[in-house]
This record gives structure tokens, C-alpha cells and sequence, in this order.
């Protein structure tokens, strides 16, 4: 609770305290007064009922008064951890303020805010808060004066008060409305404080929820990168271990093959031939390692941006043979995330490769467009195509890693016409950048 | 958290110690209250009918002595809280109902009654009367019936003083003049006190007079009327009757000629009649002061004459005890009630102690029976004469505003008569003002301190 609303309800407490002493002490004085000037009689004939025993208005009124302050201390040392117990010292305090008012003759209703304002105070149970608040209320409307002296035979305040000259009356009375209005001031103060934390309270608990919203956001993308490092890790890994283990032994393998091919080139025609054949699927089978460890590795795009990488794919392709390879970019370029250049490279070397096995020697054409959250790429040739797509492990991995980023890939083909690959991928990073 | 805990524990060290010590404390204080019941009862010296009581608590010492007596096992002890005189009693009551430092049981003057009743600071008695063995047959039962309000009990009577007229036999037998009783009405006595009223001397002012100490009130209630309705708010007396009542007093007062009979010229010798009460009769017609007064001629006592609607009715004077309803001990405070009012051998007490009649039957009886009356050498007073004037009486209103009203009334039919109004108007005039004077509220006079 806010420290201006623990004053504010220090502040209605004490003055509920002094509005309690002085009424009680209006009694007990005037009682005294009233004897002494010989007009007990009359004040008995008058009053109509018994009054009460002086001194037990103002022992046993603040003695209340100090146990309903100790009950609120132990409703604010018990705080939330106990509702039941607050809520039961709470109809306590109830019945103590009626008591309370009994002795001083149901003249200050003020002291039911004070309990009300208390059930706003001490107990976070909403539904034992309105509970509390409709006790409260019901102890404000019921403990009226005239309400009770139907019921209750009790002489009232003001035919003490009445005792008096007029001299004396209007500034006793004054005082006392004064003091009332102050306390349903503070009530109203009290509220309005309240009210303020409570809204404050609102606020800064959707600013909160909203940053957690976007720190789980954060934390889902950096764990997909996360994930996407390992496996590139591990490829690399694998890409070595087949390159200095494999690598190596087809190596010596071939150098061990030329030796022998010279060696048998006199001596035996078929062997020779044998060897020479084996000598060259050795070689293919080395050349394709190379190309599949180069690929896992993908050292280009580490070492580069994905377009630099992307235009050395595309001159290995140029440099294969006498087909055209050729290269588009359409919008500004927006810098990629590292799983999606990861996977635009991986998407545009495998159209590559099929292009390039399946096609026929046929010119192919790559175009890269930007829009602001979007990146389009397009691989096409215009070779023989094929009549159906059959989607062998290479073309389902893209399909997959498209998916995994959001993105979509379609395939697009007929029998000479051609194959062209559409992909689209949204990117995280915005487009308004150069 | 650690801070917490400390300052739970503090709480726990200093304010549990000290609940439990004023629980104790408080504990403590009750038992040896109900250990040691006393009793605190509250006197005044004087009465209601104005004769002197020589050891005015005399009698309520007895009580005492025998309430004590009777519980002794259970060590209950009276106080007596006494020195007030009868006029400054009700203030000084007042005074300690409003401290909260009232008696357990207290005599009550009768113009506090009902509004003793009506705050509720006088303990309503059926439940008490219920469970005990006091019987309400063996009270005078208009004596009971001034401790009613509202039709509960809320103060028990211990003695009654039942007031009569008493004449002197030896002037009206000179006059050769005789009272017929079965015929007792208003003519008659009018005709008698014509008679009696006369200048002996001859020097043109009257010197025998027919009648003291007679006024309104005897005359009012005689003729079949009371004062107020039920709840004395209103005023409840017929006018017809009250128009005759008037008429009669009338005559009356024009037969003095517009002389006051002064007290004490009965006692001269000079007058036929004169109001009296058992008390007075009790110490003038007893020795030793029969000697002093009323000793010249030969008197005796007579019940009043009645209107023509009514019948022959008279004051009775009671005294009232009741009990606090803040009372401790209402209990032990009910059974010193009821032994005061109702233990026969108490009740024949009040014979020895005061001038009062006991309020209860038996004892009443047993006075007569016991010879104790010739023993005291007290003229003699019929008993079928004195119960009849007992169950023929009537109790004064009992409440505050009764006096200033009496006074009033008292004034007004007097200037009704001396000024020889209109009656018809008189009343009707009369009748608006008590109404008014009844609805009014009594106000404190403010003090500016």
C-alpha cells in the first residue's frame, strides 16, 4: 500500500479518536455540570431515558476506540497471508463500533467510514472487501440516533448538549460538524488515493506483461538460431571428418591407382583398362566429396554476405561449361537474418544443382526481389523439364526449412518447358533499411 | 521478515501479560463483588402527609436488623444512605442517577414515580413477585396499585397513611346538630357546616367556622372523577361532574364570607370539621401528645360526604421502596423488598416504629386483634371504618409535572369562585390549559460555562 494512503487512514483514525473523546467527554462533563447546578430532576424528565453512568462513557468509548486501532495493527501485521482472520477481527471491529456508539448515544455516525474505509485498507479479498463494505454501510445507515431510539431507550446527545446556553451550543456544535465534515474529507481522500494506486497498479502491470510478451518472442527466435548453429556446427564437423578421413584415403587411393596404371600399362591390356576405370570413378567419387564437403560447409556464406555467396555459386556454375547463368536482384537489398541467408543459399544451391543435372544444358536465371518484409527468389531454366515433379530428399529439405521460417516454395514444371523454383520468405528485419 | 517476527514477538512479550492481568484483574474484582453483597438503601427523613416522625428510620433499622438476621448465613449486609429531607430528596436522587451512583433500593417520592418507571431506571418486579412466595392478596391493594405503571409493578409499598374527616362532638351535639352516615352526601354537610358557621360575638366577622383544611381535591374526588386519562397525558375529568363539584364549593366558600380558616382553629374549638390523616390521628389521639392538642373537646373521626355521582373517597399516602434496574444484586435487593413489604412480622413492626399502617392484611389484623392500639391509649378508631376508608381511597397522580398542575388547578378554581366566573367557560378554559401544560416540555434553564 502506498504510504500517502497509510497516512490518510492514520490521519481518519486519529480523528475518529478526538471526535470520539470529545463527544464522551461532552457527557461525562456535562453530567457533572448538570448536578451541580440542581437540575438532575429535570434533566431525568426530560432526557426520557436512563442515561449512562458518566465515567463508563468515555472509559469504555476510547477503551473500544484503542481496541479497534489494535485490531487494525494486527490486520496490517497479518496482512494478506491470513484473509479469513482479518476478515473475522474485521466483523469484530463491527460490533466494538457499535458498542461504541451505544455509549455515546448513536451521536457520530462517522465511525462506520472509518471501519469501512478500513475493509479497503486491510483486506485484498474482493468478496471480503464488499462484505466488509456492505457491513460497513449497513452500521452507518443503522446507527442513526433516531433510528435506534425506537428500539434502544437512549437519551441523546442533544438534550446534553442542550444544557447549555446558546453561546456555548453553537460553537460545540460547530466543533463537532466541523470534525464530521473533516473526517468525510478524509474518506473521500482516502478513496481517491486509492482509486490512483489501484489504476497505477493496472498500468504497470500491462507494461510488465506486455515486455515479458516480447522477451518469450525474443527468446523463441534466438533459440530456432540457436538450434540452427548446431546444425551447422555439426555439418561442419562432418564435412571435415569426410574430407580428412574420406578425402584423404580416395586421395591416396588415386595417387596409389596412377601408380599402378603406369605400372600396368605395359604388362596388361585389361587390367590396365580395369584400373583406368576404377582410377576415374575414384577421381568422380572425390571430385563429389569435394563438392558435397564445399557444399555442407558452405564456407562461402560465413565468409561473405549471402549475395556475394550466391554470385560465387553462380560463377562455379558459369565455369562448368559454355551454359548462362545469370543473376537479378530487383528492390533494396535488406541484410538477412543468419538462418535465412542459411537457408535462401541452401535453397538457390540446390536449384542450382538440379538445373544443372536435370536440365540439359539449358541457361538458367536467378532472380532476387525484395519487397519490405519479404523476399522473393525465383530459379528458372528453360531446359526440358519433366512431366511430374517427383520431390526427392533435396527438394523436401527446402520445402521444410522454407516452412520453419515462415515462408512458402513452389515448384513449377512441364515437359519442355522448363523448371522454375518460387520462393517467398518473410523476413524479420524490416525493409526500410538500406 | 526477521523484523516482522520481532515485533510479533514483542507484541506477544507485552500485551498478552498484560491482557491476561486485566483479565484477572477484572476476574478477581467480580468474585469478591459477588462474595460480598451489600445492599444500599436510600432514605429520606419526612414524609409525604407533613407530620413529624421522631426516629424517622427507626423502622427501616429494624428491617435491617431483621434482614440480616434472616440471612446470616449468607453474610448479606444493608447500607443506609441517609440525612436527605423529604423536599430536597428527589433532586438529590436525581443527582446520583445521573453519576450512576444510585442505591440498589431507594424510597420513592411520589411525583418521580412514573418517570422513574418510564426511563427504566426502576426494576420492573412481576418476574421477581412471580417467584417468590409474596402474595398480592395480602396488600391493600391501592397501596399495591401506586408501585403499578403500565400495568407491571415497579415499587412495593411498606406502609399507608389513609386520610378521613374527624369532627368535634362536643360542638355539633350543642348545636344540637346530628350526622346521618347512611345519608352522608354533600346537602347534608352543607346544610350541617350552614349551621355550624356563625358570629358568636356579634361584632360582624364570623368566629366558628364549619370546615378546615377542606378543599378541592376532597370534594373532586367524591364526586366520581379523575384527573387525567390512562397515560396522563390528557385530561380525563367529566364536566358535569366538575361543574357540580364547583357549584358545591361554591356555596361553601360563601358561607366564610370570604375568610380563611387558618390552621389551628379546629383545635380552638372553633370549627365543626377538618381533614385528617391516620398519622395525625395516631400522634394527637395517643398519649402523650393527646394531652398537648385535641385534648379540650370530645372528636372523632368520620368518613368524607360524597357528590351526587360518587361515593365517599379519600387520599392515601404510601411509601414506596423500589430497585434500581442497575442494580448488582437485584436478587438479594428483591428479598430485603419483600420482607419490608410483605414479612408479617416486620409489617406488625411498623406499628412501634412509625405512624404509618402496615400495607400488609395480616399485620393489619393482627394490630387490632393484639390489643396494641388501647395499650398505646389511643382513641379509638373503628376498624370497618378504617378499611372501608383504605378501600375507598385514592393515590395521588405520580408524576413530575403533577405538582405545578395541582397548583393550577387550585388557583383556577379558586379564582372561578372568588370571581364568581362562568363555570361552563372556567372548565373548559381549565381543561385547555392542563392539556397544554401537559403536552409542554419541561426544559433545563441553560448555564453558560
Amino acid at each position: 500500500m502506498d504510504k500517502p494512503i497509510s497516512y490518510v487512514y492514520y490521519i481518519i483514525l486519529i480523528l475518529n479518536l478526538v471526535i470520539i473523546g470529545l463527544l464522551s467527554m461532552v457527557v461525562y462533563q456535562t453530567t457533572y455540570l448538570i448536578c451541580d447546578t440542581d437540575q438532575a430532576r429535570i434533566f431525568l424528565e426530560q432526557a426520557r431515558y436512563l442515561p449512562h453512568v458518566p465515567w463508563h462513557v468515555p472509559v469504555y468509548a476510547i477503551g473500544s476506540f484503542l481496541l479497534l486501532a489494535l485490531s487494525s495493527y494486527f490486520k496490517r501485521s497479518i496482512g494478506d497471508s491470513h484473509a479469513l482472520v482479518s476478515f473475522l477481527l474485521f466483523v469484530l471491529d463491527i460490533f466494538i463500533a457499535f458498542f461504541i456508539a451505544y455509549n455515546i448515544n448513536f451521536s457520530y455516525k462517522g465511525l462506520f467510514l472509518f471501519i469501512g474505509v478500513g475493509a479497503f485498507f486491510f483486506m485484498g479479498n474482493l468478496r471480503h472487501r464488499y462484505m466488509g463494505i456492505i457491513l460497513a454501510m449497513l452500521g452507518y445507515i443503522f446507527s442513526d440516533y433516531d433510528i435506534i431510539s425506537v428500539r434502544l431507550n437512549l437519551v441523546s446527545l442533544q438534550d446534553y448538549i442542550s444544557f447549555y446556553s446558546p453561546s456555548t451550543q453553537i460553537p460545540l456544535y460547530s466543533l463537532r460538524s466541523t470534525l464530521e465534515s473533516l473526517n468525510l474529507m478524509m474518506v473521500i481522500l482516502f478513496f481517491q488515493l486509492f482509486i490512483q494506486s489501484k489504476v497505477r497498479e493496472n498500468k504497470e502491470f500491462i507494461k510488465v506483461n506486455n515486455e515479458l510478451a516480447d522477451k518469450l518472442h525474443q527468446l523463441e527466435v534466438l533459440q530456432a538460431k540457436l538450434e540452427e548453429s548446431a546444425r551447422l556446427k555439426e555439418r561442419n564437423r562432418l564435412a571435415h571428418e569426410i574430407h580428412d578421413i574420406l578425402g584423404h584415403s580416395l586421395t591416396s587411393i588415386s595417387i596409389g591407382l596412377e601408380a599402378c596404371l603406369e605400372l600396368s600399362r605395359e604388362i596388361a591390356g585389361e587390367l590396365h583398362q580395369r584400373l583406368f576405370k576404377i582410377k576415374r570413378v575414384t577421381d568422380n567419387g572425390l571430385n563429389e566429396i569435394r563438392r558435397s564437403v564445399r557444399e555442407l560447409k558452405s564456407d562461402a556464406i560465413e565468409k561473405s554476405s549471402l549475395l556475394s555467396a550466391v554470385q560465387e555459386l553462380i560463377n562455379d556454375a558459369n565455369g562448368l561449361g559454355d551454359r548462362i547463368v545469370s543473376l537479378s536482384i530487383h528492390g533494396n537489398v535488406i541484410e538477412l537474418d543468419e538462418d535465412e541467408e542459411q537457408t535462401v543459399y541452401r535453397l538457390v544451391q540446390e536449384s542450382l544443382t538440379n538445373s544443372l543435372r536435370y536440365s540439359g544444358g539449358a541457361d538458367i536465371d536467378v532472380a532476387f526481389s525484395y519487397d519490405s518484409h519479404l523476399l522473393n527468389v525465383i530459379i528458372s531454366d528453360n531446359g526440358r523439364g519433366c512431366r511430374s515433379i517427383q520431390k526427392h530428399f533435396g527438394l523436401e529439405h527446402i520445402e521444410e526449412r522454407l516452412k520453419l521460417l515462415g515462408g512458402s516454395v513452389v515448384f513449377e514444371t512441364a515437359e519442355g518447358e522448363g523448371f522454375k523454383t518460387n520462393a517467398t520468405i518473410p523476413l524479420r528485419k524490416g525493409g526500410l533499411l538500406p | 521478515m526477521h523484523r516482522k517476527w520481532k515485533s510479533k514477538q514483542v507484541l506477544l512479550f507485552f500485551l498478552l501479560p498484560l491482557f491476561i492481568l486485566i483479565a484477572a484483574l477484572a476476574i478477581g474484582i467480580g468474585i469478591y463483588r459477588s462474595k460480598t453483597v451489600v445492599i444500599e438503601l436510600s432514605l429520606y427523613s419526612g414524609n409525604s402527609w407533613g407530620v413529624p416522625q421522631n426516629f424517622a428510620y427507626a423502622i427501616y433499622d429494624k428491617a435491617v436488623e431483621l434482614f440480616e438476621q434472616q440471612y446470616a448465613d449468607k453474610g448479606y449486609r444493608m447500607k443506609l444512605r441517609t440525612g436527605m429531607m423529604y423536599k430536597d430528596y428527589s433532586e438529590w436522587f436525581a443527582q446520583q442517577v445521573l453519576k450512576g451512583k444510585e442505591p440498589d433500593l431507594f424510597l420513592i417520592i411520589e411525583e418521580d414515580f412514573t418517570t422513574f418507571a418510564a426511563i427504566g431506571l426502576l426494576e420492573k418486579l412481576d418476574s421477581y413477585i412471580k417467584n417468590s412466595d409474596l402474595l398480592e392478596d395480602s396488600f391493600f391493594s391501592n397501596a399495591l396499585e401506586a408501585g403499578q405503571y403500565q400495568g407491571s409493578q415497579y415499587a412495593l409499598p411498606i406502609g399507608i397513611v389513609p386520610s378521613f374527616l374527624i369532627y368535634n362532638v362536643d360542638l355539633l351535639n350543642s348545636l344540637g346538630l346530628e350526622i346521618d352516615l347512611d345519608n352522608w352526601t354533600w346537602d347534608q354537610f352543607y346544610r350541617l357546616c350552614s349551621k355550624i358557621t356563625g358570629d358568636l360575638d356579634g361584632d360582624g366577622t364570623l368566629d366558628r367556622f364549619a370546615v378546615e383544611g377542606y378543599d378541592w381535591h376532597q370534594a373532586f374526588y367524591t364526586n366520581d372523577n379523575v384527573l387525567f386519562n390512562e397515560k396522563s397525558s390528557q385530561v380525563g375529568f367529566n364536566s358535569l361532574y366538575m361543574a357540580q363539584m364547583i357549584e358545591f364549593l361554591k356555596k361553601m366558600h360563601s358561607l366564610n364570607q370570604g375568610m380563611v380558616v387558618r390552621e389551628g382553629m379546629f383545635e380552638m374549638g372553633k370549627v365543626g370539621f377538618k381533614t385528617f390523616n391516620f398519622s395525625e390521628f395516631r400522634v394527637y389521639g395517643s398519649y402523650p401528645y393527646r394531652i398537648l392538642r385535641y385534648d379540650d373537646f370530645d372528636w372523632k373521626a368520620i368518613p368524607f360526604p360524597h357528590g351526587p355521582h360518587g361515593s365517599s373517597k379519600s387520599k392515601l399516602y404510601t411509601v414506596q421502596l423500589g430497585m434500581s434496574s442497575r442494580s448488582r444484586h437485584k436478587d438479594v435487593a428483591f428479598e430485603f423488598l419483600r420482607l419490608i413489604s410483605s414479612d408479617k412480622e416486620f409489617q406488625y413492626m411498623i406499628w412501634d416504629n412509625s405512624n404509618m399502617l402496615p400495607v400488609n392484611r395480616d399485620a393489619f389484623d393482627q394490630i387490632y386483634l393484639s390489643g396494641i392500639m388501647q395499650r398505646d391509649g389511643m382513641r379509638q378508631l373503628d376498624r370497618d371504618f378504617i378499611e372501608s376508608v383504605i378501600s375507598g381511597s385514592y393515590i395521588d397522580p405520580d408524576f413530575k409535572k403533577y405538582p405545578v398542575i395541582d397548583d393550577y388547578i387550585t388557583q383556577r378554581i379558586f379564582k372561578i369562585i372568588a370571581q364568581d366566573e362562568d363555570i361552563a367557560a372556567g372548565i373548559s378554559d381549565l381543561k385547555q390549559i392542563i392539556n397544554d401544560l401537559l403536552q409542554e416540555n419541561t426544559t433545563l434553564q441553560g448555564v453558560n460555562r
